[in-house]
């Protein structure tokens, strides 16, 4: 669905635009410099391992980031967040490439105000599910 | 019954601990906004374009809603280091985010000044297959300049013992 899609024409049980991102090395370095990063879980593999973890944990505030990308990917300007309840399940780990999907779950409208409930989740290569996340949205158009 | 006390006083001395954190004042730079928006290949250029920026109806950049578990990182390091760093040195060897809840009540904006406020909401023990561990609940508030609350996030920990 192109990022012109109004409320009204959104089904529930449709699929979100999946998004794809690298977690590269030289991306996870730049987002802990940004972020001046000091839980070594993120940066120091020896760290990591010693806690029991394959390789260096991207931070879960990173890979959440991508959540609300993928909805503003989706539908532009159209709306906006109003909430996001995620929870973590397996880590991504350094040089994950991870993939972003969604469904809308639920259109509602409450006082005027059009909103969707989306379920939104993100995956590894082997399709293993990292995190998940429902997402409440407000279309800034009323009826 | 000495765990439950060794756990009640861990639950006093945190919320003591985060009681006393100040509140830190925010002003993020579009050089930020800008730099997050290529690590995380956002394109849309009101988040780094001024003028496309107002000719969307903005009078600032605005802030990415992804942005916004990076704008509040500055207080969990806080929490960590100097807040209840110092007490849990002892017990804890890993600390693991594993859950937020998070509400946006309004728009930010580069520019503009914020302050970022922690609470503490509650810790509870629980034992799962990797040991022991305890879940701690800290809200982290951004406010305006207003004292109006912006967004919250209900970050939760899973806090491994040593």
């Amino acid at each position: 669905m192109s990022s012109a899609s109004a409320f009204d024409e959104i089904r529930e049980q449709v699929e979100i635009p999946s998004l794809e991102i690298d977690f590269a090395a030289a991306r996870n370095k730049d987002y802990c410099e940004l972020v001046n990063e000091i839980n070594p879980l993120h940066f120091d593999q020896e760290y990591a391992r010693a806690l029991g973890y394959k390789d260096i944990v991207v931070a879960g505030i990173f890979t959440a980031s991508l959540f609300p990308k993928l909805i503003t990917d989706w539908l532009g300007g159209q709306a906006v967040i109003e909430k996001m309840e995620v929870k973590f399940g397996s880590p991504a780990y350094l040089n994950d490439t991870v993939t972003y999907r969604g469904r809308v779950e639920k259109k509602v409208i409450e006082e005027g105000a059009k909103k969707l409930e989306c379920d939104v989740w993100s995956e590894n290569a082997a399709a293993e599910r990292l995190a998940s996340a429902t997402i409440l949205l407000r279309f800034q158009e009323r009826v | 019954m000495a765990r439950d006390l060794e756990l009640d006083d861990l639950r006093a001395k945190m919320d003591q601990a985060i009681s006393r954190m100040a509140s830190k004042e925010i002003v993020v730079r579009p050089e930020t906004i800008k730099d997050f928006c290529g690590i995380v290949q956002e394109t849309n250029p009101v988040y780094f374009d001024l003028q496309e920026a107002k000719n969307a109806g903005f009078q600032k950049i605005p802030i990415p809603e992804s942005y916004l578990l990076t704008l509040i990182t500055p207080l969990s390091h806080e929490l960590f280091t100097t807040g209840i760093g110092p007490l849990l040195g002892p017990v804890i060897r890993g600390i693991i985010h594993t859950s937020s809840v998070i509400e946006f009540l309004g728009p930010l904006h580069c520019d503009t000044p914020y302050r970022l406020e922690l609470e503490f909401a509650g810790l509870v023990r629980k034992t799962g297959k990797m040991g022991e561990y305890f879940v701690g609940t800290f809200p982290h508030k951004v406010l305006d300049a207003r004292d109006k609350l912006m967004a919250v996030d209900r970050h939760v920990f899973f806090l491994r013992t040593a």
